[in-house]
C-alpha cells in the first residue's frame, strides 16, 4: 500500500515533453519503456518471461501482480540553436494474473501532453488605427493534454492465439495564455523610429477534455512466427472551451464539441523467432485523426495522422546459475515515422535508432529496463527544419505476491 | 529481508517522482501563423436627438435664478418638508426652535467685499446687505409645486408661463453673503416653530436683476458642506455637575508656628484655599529653622484650623472627609564657611602642612598648561590649522572619491561580475527606482520646462550664380567643427553669412509612480468612492465598472487632489513600486553619489588639489611643533598629561582656584521625606466631636510624619489640629488641607445652531427634507435639417446612436480578441447652439439594456464619461464594451449620449452626424485574430 500512495502522489509531478504544438500536443512515445529499444515496437513483447504493458495479448503472461513505471528524459536540439531538456512520466500501470493464461491490467498513462511558451520576434508589420501607427507582438504559452485510464483484459486462447482488449477513459485539461502587445511607432524629430508600448491584451482559455477508447490487439502463434494485429478507436470525445480576456475581464460562455470519432489506429507487425533467446520484428502503425474546429486546437493547427515503420530485436542471455539476475535482455531497432497535416499538408519525417537493456531479477519478478533512442525529425515549420533528439527512457517492473498465479 | 526489499522499492519510486519536476518551457518563433492585428473601421451610423415633453431636470447637481437668454429667465423653488425634522435633535423635548433659515451656496462669488476687512469692524457675511439683497426676492406660496407642474424631478412650464401666485404670499426676508444666500423663514414661522409645523414649506427664489444668472449647488451635490441646508437656533437645555465646599476656613490659629514663620493662601474671593506655607525668611545665610533640632522627634501641633460648615441640603450623607494634599517639606540651608579667608580649607601653613595651596611645589591635580617644553600650546604654534581639510584623513564633502561602495570595487571587479547575468555581484548598486518609472526621475526627462538652450545648428548660407544654398552645421553630423574655417571669417568660399540657431531644452518629470494621478494602466481598487465593496443590491454606480473614477467637483475635468477617488497604487503603470522593483536597493552604496565610510577618497582638501605649493592654508595641522604626546610619539610633553619643565603651573591647590575664587557659602540639607498614614479623617456633620487621633507610623524611610492630630467641636463650627512629628529640622514647608466636596447639577439653557441637510435626516414616506429645482421653460430643437446631433442636460437633449453594421461585425468576430476600440465623435463648434461654459460639460455615454424605443428609459449601464471644455474632438474608448459584445457578455441594442447635470447644466455640445462627409461619427476597432 505503501508503494501505492507514493506513486500516485507521483502522479502529481509527471509532465509530457514538449516538442510538438500542433493538435493536441505531443503524443506520449514511451509507455514500454523494454519495447523502446526494440524499434519502438507496440505489439509485441520483448522482455523475457513476461509482457508489455502496450501489447494487450501478451500480457497474461505476467506470473506476478505488477506494477510497472516508466519515464523518459529526452535532449533535444534544433537548427534555431534550441537545446531542450524536458522530461516525464509515461506509464503507471498495475497487472493481475487471474489464472495461468488470464490476466487484467489498470493503467494510468498521459497520451497527449504539450507544454510550450512562444515569443514572436517576426518583423515589425504596421497598422493604422487612431491616425497612428502601432506594431504588435505576440507571446504564447500552453501547457496540459489529456491522459488515459485503461483497463484491459488479455486472454491466451490456445497456443495459437492470445488477444487482449481495452477500454480507455481519456481525461484532461488544457491551459493557454496568448497576449499582443501593441506599440506605436512614430518618428522624432531626428527622424529616428521611436516605440512605445501602449497596450497588452491577454487572451486566456482553458480546454477541458473528456472521451473515450476502445482498442483490440491479437496475436497468432504459427512455428517461429509470431503476426500481430490491433486496431484502436477513439470517441466520442467531448471538449469544453472557456475563453477569458484581460480587456473589461470579459470572458465566453463555455463552448462545447462532442466528435463522435476522434481517431482510428491500425497496427500489424511480425515477428520471428529465431531461438527462444534471439527474436526479429517488423511493424507498422497508421492513425488518422478526424479533423476538428481549429479553435480547439493548439494554435489553430490539426492533429498530424501517422504512419510508423519499425524493425526490432533482441537478445535474451540466460543465467542458469543460481544468482541475483535471472536474465539479461538486449534489444535493437530502427523507425522511421511520417506525420502529415491533413489540412496544409505539411509533413514531418523522424528517423530513429533505438538501443535498450534489461534485467529481470529477484526470481523474474522484478525488471529494471534503459533504453535509448537516437532521432532526427526534419521538416519545414517556422524556420525549423530539423530537429535531433536524444531519449533516455528508464522502466521499472515490480512483481508483488497478492495475487500470485498458483502454479 | 522484506523490509529492505520494501526499502529498496521505494528509493526507486522515489528517484522516479523526483525526476518528475518541471521543465523549462520550449520557446519558438510562430513567424506568419501567429495573431495578427486588423484594424475595422465602421463609419454607417444613425443618430437622432430627442427631447421629453417634461423637462426631468431634478437631479442637476445646480440650481439656476436669473436670466438664461433673451427670452428665459430661471426660478428657484424649495419645498421643505419639516416633518423630517420632528424626530431629529433639532426638535425634541430639551430644545426649543427659534428661528430658522435655509442657506443656499453659490459656485462662484455674487457678492463681492469692498475695503479692507480689517478696517471694516461689521464686514460678516452673513450679515444683510441691503442694496444687494433686493435683487433677490424670496417669497412663500403654498401651493408652489402645482402652480409650476413640479412634480419630482420634473417640471414643465411654458414659454408664456404667467402663474397666478395667489394671495398666500408671504415674503420672506433674505440676505446674501460672498457665496451664499439665506432666506429667512421667521414670516412664515411667527406663530410655531418649524418643529410644530406640519406643512411642507414652499418658497419661490427669484433675481429681480435682469442679465444675471446664479448657479447654487443643488440638494443633489455631494455632501452637507455645498448643497441647500436649513439652519434652526434652538434653546437647549444642558445639565452640568458641579461642586460645592462642605465648609468653610474661618481661621488659622498657630500652635508651635508663630504667626510670622507662615503664610495662608487665599483665591480672589479672599477664602482660604486649604494651602499653607513657610514664609521666606528675610535673612537666606544662616537663617533660623521654623522646627530646629532641639525640637525633633517630638509630636508638635503645629496649627489649628477653624471650620464652618457650609448647609447642603442635598447633602444626605453627612460625612467630612479630610486629607492632605501638596506637601513639601525641607531642612535645607545655606551657611558661611569657618575661614572665610580660605574656604576651601586647602592652604599649606606650617600647623597644617597637609594644604596643597601655596606649598610651593606643584601637587597632581593642580592646575597647569600641558603645552611642552616649548611652552607653546598648539594653537599658538604657527601653522597650527584644525579646520584644514587636505591631509585630515577624513573625506570632506568636495573630495574626489570612487563612488564604488563600501567594497571599494567597482561592479567590474567585484567577484562573478558578468556584464548582463551578474551585472552587481556585491548588490551594493545605489538604486531606487529600478524600472525607471519614477516621477521626478531625471532620467525620464523629455520636455516642457525650460532649462537652458545650446547650439542646435548653424545654417551656413550662400548665393551661387543666384541659387541659394544652405548647408546645415549640426553636431549629430559631426559638422559643427567645421563652424570655426566655415562662420569664421565671412564671406568665404563656403558661407555667404551664417545663422545660428539654439534649440531649447526642456525637461518634465514624466514617471508615473508617485505622481500623485492614476494613470492609464495603474490598478485601482474598482470598488466605487468609498472604497469599500458593497452588496449587489447596494452597489455603488462607480463599483465594478472597470472604469478610475474620481468626482470631478471643480469640473475641470481632472482629478485634483481632494476630490473623492477610487484608491489606485500609484506604483506606474509596471505597478510595481520601487520597493517590489527588481534590483531596489536604497541602501546600496556604490553610485550613491555620496561618500561611504571604505571608499577610496583623495585627502587633497575640498579644493581638490594636492600638495599645492605653497600651501593654500587648507593643509590640516594640529601640532606644528610636533611636541604632541601620542601612543604613536609618547616622548612627547604636550598634552601628556604630566607637569614638563617649562611648563607654567599655578599652586593654587587641586581645587585649582585660588583663596578668593574659593566658595564661601555651604549648601546644606534639603527635601525631606513625608508619611501621612491612611491620609483620611472623617468627622459627622453637627456631631459633637472632642477627638484626638493617633500619630500614624514613621517608616524606616522616612523623615517626617503629619495628621490631623484632633477634632474638636459641634453644629457648624470644628477645630481641626494639625501636627508633625519630624527626625530632621525643617527649615521650609507647604502644607495642603482639603476635603472630598459635594457633588451637584444643575441645569443651563444654552444656545445652539442646528444644521440639517438630506444628508442628515431621512426622507419621511420617500419625501426627502430639502426638495429643489430649477424652473423654466424648454427651448425646443429642430434637427430635421440638421448636420448635427446635440446635447444638453437643461433642456434634456439627449442623442441615441445606433451602429447598423455593428451585429454582422460581431457575428463575425465572436470571441476575438479587442486590443482597442474608440467611439469617434466630431464637435461642430460653429453651430449657433455650441456653448460650453468654462468648467466644461461632462458628457455621459451608454448603453441601452435592452431592445426599448424610449430612449428616456432608465434601462442604461454608464460605458464612458468626460468632462469636455475646449475639445473639436470626442474619442470615446469602446474597448471594453466591444470586447463585452464579442464574448455575447452584452447585446448592441443602441447607445445613448447625454449630459451630465453635474456639470453647468447651460452648456450644449453639438456633434457632426452621419450626414456629414468629413466629420461623421466613426468606431474604429482594433481586432486580434
Amino acid at each position: 500500500m505503501k508503494t501505492i500512495f507514493v506513486i500516485f502522489i507521483g502522479l502529481l509531478f509527471s509532465q509530457a515533453s514538449v516538442l510538438s504544438f500542433n493538435g493536441f500536443g505531443e503524443n506520449q512515445n514511451y509507455q514500454n519503456p523494454a519495447n523502446a529499444g526494440s524499434g519502438q515496437m507496440r505489439l509485441f513483447s520483448t522482455s523475457y518471461n513476461s509482457g508489455a504493458s502496450t501489447a494487450l495479448a501478451t500480457i497474461y503472461r505476467d506470473s506476478f501482480t505488477k506494477l510497472k513505471i516508466s519515464s523518459q528524459i529526452q535532449n533535444l536540439n534544433s537548427n534555431n540553436a534550441v537545446n531542450l531538456i524536458t522530461q516525464g512520466l509515461d506509464l503507471l500501470s498495475v497487472s493481475f494474473p487471474i489464472d495461468n493464461d488470464k490476466a487484467f491490467q489498470i493503467s494510468l498513462s498521459p497520451q497527449y501532453w504539450s507544454q510550450y511558451s512562444i515569443n514572436e520576434n517576426k518583423n515589425i508589420e504596421t497598422v493604422e488605427f487612431d491616425g497612428e501607427n502601432y506594431a504588435f507582438k505576440s507571446n504564447y504559452y500552453g501547457r496540459g493534454g489529456y491522459s488515459d485510464l485503461g483497463l484491459v483484459w488479455s486472454q491466451k486462447i490456445n497456443e495459437h492465439f492470445s488477444y487482449g482488449l481495452g477500454m480507455s477513459s481519456y481525461f484532461g485539461n488544457r491551459f493557454q495564455s496568448d497576449s499582443t502587445f501593441t506599440y506605436n511607432i512614430f518618428l522624432n524629430s531626428d527622424e529616428e523610429e521611436v516605440i512605445t508600448p501602449k497596450s497588452i491584451s491577454i487572451l486566456n482559455t482553458t480546454n477541458h477534455y473528456q472521451g473515450y477508447g476502445l482498442k483490440m490487439d491479437l496475436l497468432t502463434y504459427y512455428q517461429k512466427f509470431e503476426i500481430g494485429f490491433s486496431i484502436e478507436t477513439i470517441g466520442p470525445f467531448k471538449i469544453e472551451q472557456k475563453k477569458y480576456y484581460s480587456v473589461g475581464l470579459s470572458q465566453t460562455n463555455i463552448n462545447k464539441i462532442k466528435i463522435p470519432n476522434l481517431s482510428n489506429r491500425i497496427l500489424f507487425g511480425i515477428k520471428y523467432n529465431f531461438t527462444d533467446q534471439f527474436a526479429c520484428m517488423i511493424e507498422n502503425d497508421i492513425q488518422k485523426w478526424s479533423i476538428i474546429d481549429d479553435s480547439y486546437m493548439i494554435l489553430n493547427s490539426q492533429n498530424y495522422n501517422l504512419n510508423r515503420f519499425s524493425l526490432g530485436s533482441y537478445y535474451h542471455h540466460i543465467n542458469k546459475s543460481i544468482g541475483f539476475y535471472q536474465s539479461i535482455t538486449f534489444r535493437g531497432g530502427l523507425f522511421i515515422k511520417s506525420w502529415e497535416n491533413q489540412v496544409t499538408k505539411q509533413k514531418i519525417t523522424d528517423f530513429g535508432l533505438t538501443l535498450g537493456t534489461g534485467i529481470n531479477y529477484n526470481n523474474n519478478s522484478n525488471s529494471i529496463s534503459f533504453s535509448l533512442v537516437f532521432g532526427e525529425r526534419k521538416f519545414d515549420i517556422y524556420g525549423i527544419t530539423k530537429e535531433q533528439y536524444f531519449d533516455f527512457i528508464l522502466g521499472f517492473e515490480v512483481g508483488e505476491k497478492w495475487f500470485i498465479r498458483k502454479k | 529481508m522484506n523490509k529492505f526489499r520494501q526499502l529498496y522499492h521505494c528509493l526507486i519510486l522515489s528517484i522516479f517522482i523526483f525526476i518528475g519536476c518541471e521543465q523549462k518551457p520550449l520557446i519558438l518563433d510562430l513567424g506568419e501563423d501567429g495573431l495578427i492585428l486588423d484594424v475595422i473601421t465602421l463609419s454607417q451610423f444613425s443618430t437622432q436627438t430627442e427631447q421629453p415633453d417634461t423637462l426631468v431636470i431634478g437631479e442637476s447637481f445646480k440650481l439656476y435664478v436669473g436670466t438664461i437668454d433673451s427670452t428665459r429667465s430661471s426660478q428657484i423653488l424649495i419645498n421643505i418638508n419639516p416633518i423630517a425634522l420632528q424626530n431629529s435633535s433639532t426638535c425634541n423635548d430639551s430644545t426649543q426652535a427659534i428661528s430658522s433659515y435655509i442657506e443656499l451656496r453659490s459656485t462662484s462669488e455674487i457678492y463681492h467685499i469692498v475695503g479692507d476687512e480689517n478696517e471694516n469692524p461689521v464686514i460678516d457675511l452673513n450679515k444683510q446687505f441691503g442694496i444687494d439683497s433686493t435683487q433677490y426676492n424670496a417669497c412663500f406660496i403654498p401651493n408652489l409645486d402645482s402652480i409650476y407642474n413640479w412634480d419630482n424631478n420634473s417640471i414643465n412650464i411654458s414659454n408664456d408661463f404667467n402663474p397666478n401666485l395667489g394671495n398666500d404670499i408671504i415674503p420672506l426676508e433674505i440676505s446674501i453673503s460672498q457665496f451664499g444666500l439665506k432666506i429667512y423663514l421667521d414670516s412664515i414661522l411667527s406663530t410655531t416653530s418649524i418643529c410644530d409645523f406640519n406643512e411642507p414649506i414652499h418658497i419661490l427664489l427669484h433675481d429681480g436683476q435682469v442679465g444675471r444668472l446664479t448657479e447654487f449647488f443643488s440638494t443633489e451635490f455631494y455632501g452637507t458642506t455645498l448643497g441647500p441646508r436649513v439652519n434652526t437656533d434652538i434653546e437647549v437645555i444642558l445639565t452640568e455637575e458641579i461642586q460645592l465646599d462642605r465648609f468653610s476656613i474661618n481661621t488659622v490659629n498657630p500652635s508651635f508656628l508663630n504667626e510670622n514663620d507662615y503664610e495662608i493662601e487665599q483665591d480672589i474671593d479672599g477664602n482660604v484655599t486649604g494651602i499653607f506655607k513657610s514664609k521666606i525668611p528675610d535673612i537666606i545665610i544662616d537663617s533660623l529653622n521654623v522646627v530646629a533640632w532641639s525640637d525633633t522627634a517630638k509630636e508638635i501641633e503645629l496649627f489649628k484650623i477653624d471650620l464652618e460648615l457650609e448647609n447642603i441640603l442635598l447633602d444626605s450623607l453627612g460625612i467630612v472627609n479630610l486629607f492632605f494634599h501638596s506637601l513639601n517639606f525641607s531642612n535645607s540651608s545655606l551657611t558661611w564657611a569657618d575661614d572665610l579667608d580660605d574656604p576651601a580649607s586647602d592652604n599649606w601653613n606650617i600647623i597644617d602642612s597637609t594644604g596643597t595651596e601655596n606649598n610651593e611645589i606643584w601637587d597632581f591635580g593642580e592646575y597647569f598648561e600641558d603645552c611642552g617644553n616649548d611652552g607653546v600650546c598648539d594653537i599658538d604654534e604657527l601653522g597650527y590649522n584644525p579646520v584644514g581639510t587636505e591631509n585630515n584623513e577624513v573625506y570632506d564633502y568636495g573630495e574626489y572619491f570612487d563612488d564604488f561602495g563600501t567594497d571599494g570595487l567597482p561592479d567590474s571587479l567585484e567577484e562573478n561580475y558578468h556584464v548582463l547575468d551578474n551585472p552587481d555581484p556585491s548588490n551594493d548598486n545605489y538604486l531606487i527606482d529600478p524600472n525607471n518609472d519614477n516621477w521626478g526621475n531625471t532620467l525620464l526627462y523629455d520636455s516642457s520646462i525650460i532649462i537652458s538652450q545650446e547650439i542646435d545648428s548653424v545654417d551656413c548660407y550662400l548665393e551661387y550664380f543666384g541659387t541659394e544654398y544652405h548647408t546645415w552645421l549640426t553636431s549629430s553630423n559631426a559638422n559643427l567643427d567645421l563652424l570655426n574655417s566655415w562662420c569664421g571669417d565671412l564671406p568665404n568660399n563656403n558661407c555667404s553669412s551664417c545663422d545660428t540657431l539654439y534649440k531649447v531644452i526642456e525637461f518634465f518629470n514624466s514617471g508615473t509612480e508617485g505622481n500623485g494621478i492614476w494613470d492609464l494602466g495603474e490598478d485601482f481598487l474598482d470598488l466605487g468612492f468609498d472604497n469599500y465593496p458593497e452588496n449587489i443590491e447596494n452597489n455603488d454606480d462607480q463599483e465594478g465598472n472597470g472604469i478610475w473614477d474620481f468626482d470631478d467637483l471643480n469640473d475641470n475635468g481632472i482629478w485634483d487632489y481632494g476630490e473623492p477617488h477610487e484608491s489606485w497604487a500609484d506604483c506606474g503603470i509596471d505597478n510595481l513600486c520601487d520597493l517590489d522593483e527588481a534590483g531596489y536597493n536604497p541602501n546600496g552604496s556604490e553610485n550613491n553619489l555620496f561618500y561611504d565610510l571604505g571608499e577610496l577618497f583623495l585627502d587633497c582638501g575640498i579644493d581638490g588639489v594636492c600638495e599645492e605649493s605653497p600651501d593654500i592654508f587648507d593643509d590640516y595641522n594640529i601640532d606644528p611643533n610636533g611636541d604632541n604626546w601620542s601612543y604613536e610619539d609618547s616622548t612627547g610633553t604636550e598634552l601628556n598629561s604630566l607637569l614638563d619643565e617649562g611648563e607654567f603651573w599655578r599652586d593654587w591647590g587641586v581645587d585649582q582656584l585660588p583663596d578668593s575664587l574659593e566658595n564661601s557659602i555651604i549648601s546644606n540639607g534639603g527635601s525631606l521625606n513625608i508619611s501621612t498614614g491612611t491620609n483620611n479623617w472623617e468627622f459627622e456633620k453637627y456631631e459633637i466631636i472632642d477627638t484626638i487621633f493617633a500619630r500614624p507610623e514613621l517608616t524606616s524611610n522616612d523623615d517626617i510624619v503629619i495628621w490631623v492630630s484632633s477634632i474638636v467641636g459641634s453644629q457648624n463650627n470644628y477645630h481641626i489640629g494639625i501636627s508633625i512629628y519630624s527626625l530632621k529640622n525643617i527649615t521650609q514647608f507647604e502644607i495642603g488641607v482639603n476635603h472630598i466636596p459635594f457633588f451637584d447639577y444643575e441645569e443651563n439653557i444654552v444656545q445652539e445652531t442646528k444644521i440639517n441637510t438630506n444628508y442628515t435626516l431621512d426622507p419621511i414616506d420617500e419625501i426627502n427634507f430639502i426638495n429643489d429645482i430649477s424652473a423654466y421653460p424648454k427651448v425646443i430643437i429642430n434637427e430635421n435639417d440638421s448636420n448635427n446631433f446635440h446635447i444638453n442636460y437643461s433642456d434634456n437633449f439627449i442623442s441615441k446612436i445606433e451602429i447598423p453594421n455593428l451585429d454582422s461585425l460581431i457575428l463575425s468576430n465572436q470571441n476575438m480578441s479587442v486590443s482597442q476600440a474608440i467611439l469617434h465623435l466630431t464637435i461642430d463648434t460653429t453651430n449657433i447652439n455650441y456653448h460650453i461654459n468654462e468648467n466644461g460639460i461632462k458628457i455621459l455615454f451608454s448603453k441601452f439594456n435592452n431592445l426599448t424605443s424610449d430612449v428616456f428609459s432608465n434601462e442604461k449601464t454608464l460605458l464612458y464619461s468626460k468632462v469636455v471644455k475646449h475639445e473639436t474632438k470626442l474619442d470615446i474608448d469602446f474597448t471594453t464594451e466591444m470586447q463585452r459584445l464579442l464574448t455575447d457578455e452584452s447585446n448592441n441594442y443602441g447607445f445613448i449620449l447625454e449630459a451630465s447635470g453635474e456639470s453647468n447644466n447651460f452648456s450644449q455640445l453639438t456633434f457632426y452626424n452621419e450626414s456629414d462627409s468629413l466629420f461623421k461619427p466613426t468606431l474604429e476597432i482594433m481586432l486580434i485574430k
